[in-house]
């Protein structure tokens, strides 16, 4: 077991190392990012030079990758600002680098990127693990009564309704809810749901106030998953309950309930296990789209936030630590998996 | 199919049922077509067909791109029958004429991601060692960003280029229509390459390509004369999806504001008008997530269709 955690973790170094290279090179491909100093009519020539020597933007590209991973503290760089064809200034490299968490500074927050991010990960994760177990609970009551109930009229027409919502782009299943949830029913004088924000605008932040704002954020969040899982739930459901080991649990008379739950379910539930350790890094990402519409600040809705106003280092540092964690969670499922199943091997 | 018969003298006459051989295409469009979902399918995608074109008919593409701000936000009436949005623009002649793009971008990189991820997992599979290493780690790589996160990245990243207008095919359309078909396409790939991959790694050891290296075939005649042909199934099965796939991509970008950029309507960016104000734009919404949905879900039906029709177990 040891063994194989390592030679999965060994596996995982190179797959980290190109994504760094891949988001390095976007990184490049998008654009100066001093360009914003241009507007800045109290910038001087001289302060603009001083700026791109620090970040070491007139670097060579390898030597630029380098200093962005590991940092370039005490690295001089020589500056000729008065453009007499001598040196006449130095800067001196201070940025610690990626592999020591120095992601720089957000443009727009002026501060740590990792800060920023620190600020607006809980809000994500409260919603993405809010919509992550009402998924998980509705896929096995819906996948494991669909199962029960093989080729009736009941599983058609759930068969038929994951269809549709599974067709559905989340950003057209959002609007829907908003429209039936929030605009409807205030037409209608029933009590309707806030579409914006996480707390009442007014001031009220009471966790009453925080709820009613995440049932839509949520049930968008949910609903798309729950079409997709409860299939997968219904089929592997399906395939447990037709094996001998069932078969042989039921003829020893034990109750249905305990035939289902007990020994079907546990074992069903096994790739769920894969499911849910791949998704687990998507609720880091935010849904982009889910957060956007609701204005919800976790980090899907700061990084079309970021990209809008071309928060170079924010983004960066967002995308990399998300394809950190893929990788991350990638292993911890397969661990997991390996642990949890004794008939998989590790050789 | 062969029946026995019991004749008199007691001799069991095999014989054969006449029926016509059948090729593979037969076989399997007959199938299809016995799918219901899949005619479904393709009866709703047909009828999004008819909308975008012959609707076209009715209203030019110069009157699709018209604004008229004194009639801008004008809800469903005689007029505007689908309303009208920001700018006072006719919101039906522009779900007629954003679908010709949002399916045209669907198809066209569909193309792209397909012919990529062919390739690639031919590539990989056939030659193997560090080729394919390489090439499952770039798979790999690609694959720890979540779709939409990396093609919002390429996206705001390439479109400093795109604020102008380029003619394909006689039609003047945003140059962001060819950066979003791009980068859809060059993404799109990875999971068709490792399914190709893993079809090659077992075609390759099967004794008819065996037997064409032994008559002295190259290897670009084993891979695209031998291998590929069997591999279409999952290819077609993939293709279709993808359509799908990448509709939804582009209308998720241009609804954020990252992908087709006006006059040049699409689906997506419709859509995005509703964005301004959820409350009370539905009009905005309603027509091109219509058409949105039934494409996606046609689609869908279509790729399942084909999936059972070529699916060697269920063959009857």
């Amino acid at each position: 077991m040891g063994k194989y955690i390592i030679q999965r973790a060994l596996q995982a170094i190179p797959l980290v190392l190109i994504v760094t290279v891949l988001v390095f090179s976007l990184m490049k491909i998008s654009g100066d990012p001093l360009a914003y100093l241009a507007q800045d009519p109290r910038v001087t020539e001289r302060d603009r030079l001083v700026l791109r020597a620090k970040y070491g933007l007139d670097d060579p590209l390898v030597l630029q990758f380098v200093h962005w991973v590991f940092g370039d503290e005490g690295y001089v760089r020589s500056l000729d600002t008065d453009q007499n064809g001598e040196p006449d200034t130095t800067v001196v490299g201070e940025r610690r680098g990626i592999i020591r968490g120095d992601f720089g500074d957000s443009i727009r927050f002026r501060k740590p990127v990792t800060d920023v991010i620190g600020q607006f990960l809980p809000n994500t994760l409260l919603l993405g693990t809010t919509a992550l177990t009402v998924t998980i609970i509705m896929a096995l009551v819906i996948g494991i009564f669909a199962a029960l109930r093989q080729y009736t009229l009941a599983d058609n027409i759930i068969t038929t309704g994951a269809f549709i919502t599974y067709s559905m782009p989340s950003f057209l299943l959002a609007l829907v809810l908003v429209q039936i949830f929030s605009i409807q029913f205030r037409r209608w004088g029933l009590p309707s749901l806030p579409v914006s924000g996480m707390y009442d605008p007014r001031g009220d932040n009471s966790v009453d106030e925080l709820i009613r704002h995440m049932i839509l954020p949520v049930l968008t969040l949910s609903l798309i998953n729950i079409a997709g899982w409860s299939r997968y739930i219904r089929s592997t459901m399906l395939e447990v309950i037709s094996s001998d080991y069932i078969r042989t649990a039921r003829s020893k008379g034990i109750s249905e309930r305990r035939v289902i739950f007990l020994h079907g379910l546990k074992n069903a539930s096994l790739p769920l296990v894969t499911l849910i350790g791949l998704n687990l890094p998507f609720i880091l990402s935010g849904a982009v789209i889910t957060e956007t519409i609701f204005s919800w600040p976790g980090m899907g809705y700061m990084y079309i936030n970021a990209l809008e106003q071309f928060d170079a280092q924010l983004v960066v540092a967002f995308v990399l630590m998300l394809a950190v964690a893929v990788v991350v969670f990638q292993l911890l499922t397969d661990v997991v998996y390996a642990w949890l199943d004794p008939r998989i091997r590790y050789d | 199919m062969a029946t026995a018969t019991q004749t008199r003298t007691g001799v069991v006459a095999l014989q054969e049922e006449r029926r016509q051989p059948q090729s593979m295409t037969r076989i399997v469009v007959r199938r299809f077509f016995k799918h219901r979902m899949a005619v479904i399918g393709v009866f709703l995608l047909a009828l999004v067909v008819l909308y975008v074109t012959v609707g076209a008919a009715f209203y030019s593409e110069a009157y699709a791109n018209k604004t008229n701000v004194r009639d801008k936000f004008e809800p469903p009436g005689a007029e505007y029958p689908f309303g009208t949005d920001s700018v006072g623009r006719d919101v039906l002649s522009r779900t007629i004429y954003g679908g010709q793009i949002s399916l045209a971008i669907g198809v066209t990189a569909m193309l792209i991601s397909i012919s990529v991820g062919t390739l690639i997992g031919l590539v990989a599979g056939y030659f193997g060692g560090v080729v394919d290493a390489l090439l499952m780690r770039l798979v790999e790589a690609i694959l720890t960003i979540p779709l939409l996160i990396l093609l919002l990245l390429l996206s705001r990243a390439l479109m400093e280029i795109s604020s102008s207008t380029t003619v394909v095919l006689g039609r003047e359309i945003s140059v962001t229509v060819v950066v979003i078909v791009v980068i859809i396409g060059l993404t799109a790939w990875t999971s068709l390459a490792r399914i190709v991959r893993s079809m090659v790694l077992s075609l390759k050891e099967q004794e008819f390509v065996v037997a064409a290296r032994a008559m002295g075939a190259g290897s670009s005649r084993i891979i695209f004369g031998h291998i590929l042909p069997n591999c279409i199934a999952p290819i077609l099965v993939a293709a279709t999806l993808e359509v799908g796939v990448a509709i939804v991509v582009e209308s998720a970008l241009s609804f954020l504001g990252f992908g087709v950029m006006p006059p040049t309507a699409t689906w997506g960016n419709i859509l995005n008008g509703a964005r301004q104000s959820i409350d009370d734009l539905w009009w905005l919404w309603v027509a091109p997530g219509a058409l949105i949905m039934m494409t996606v879900l046609a689609i869908n039906f279509i790729g399942d269709g084909l999936r059972d029709a070529f699916d060697p177990r269920s063959i009857r």
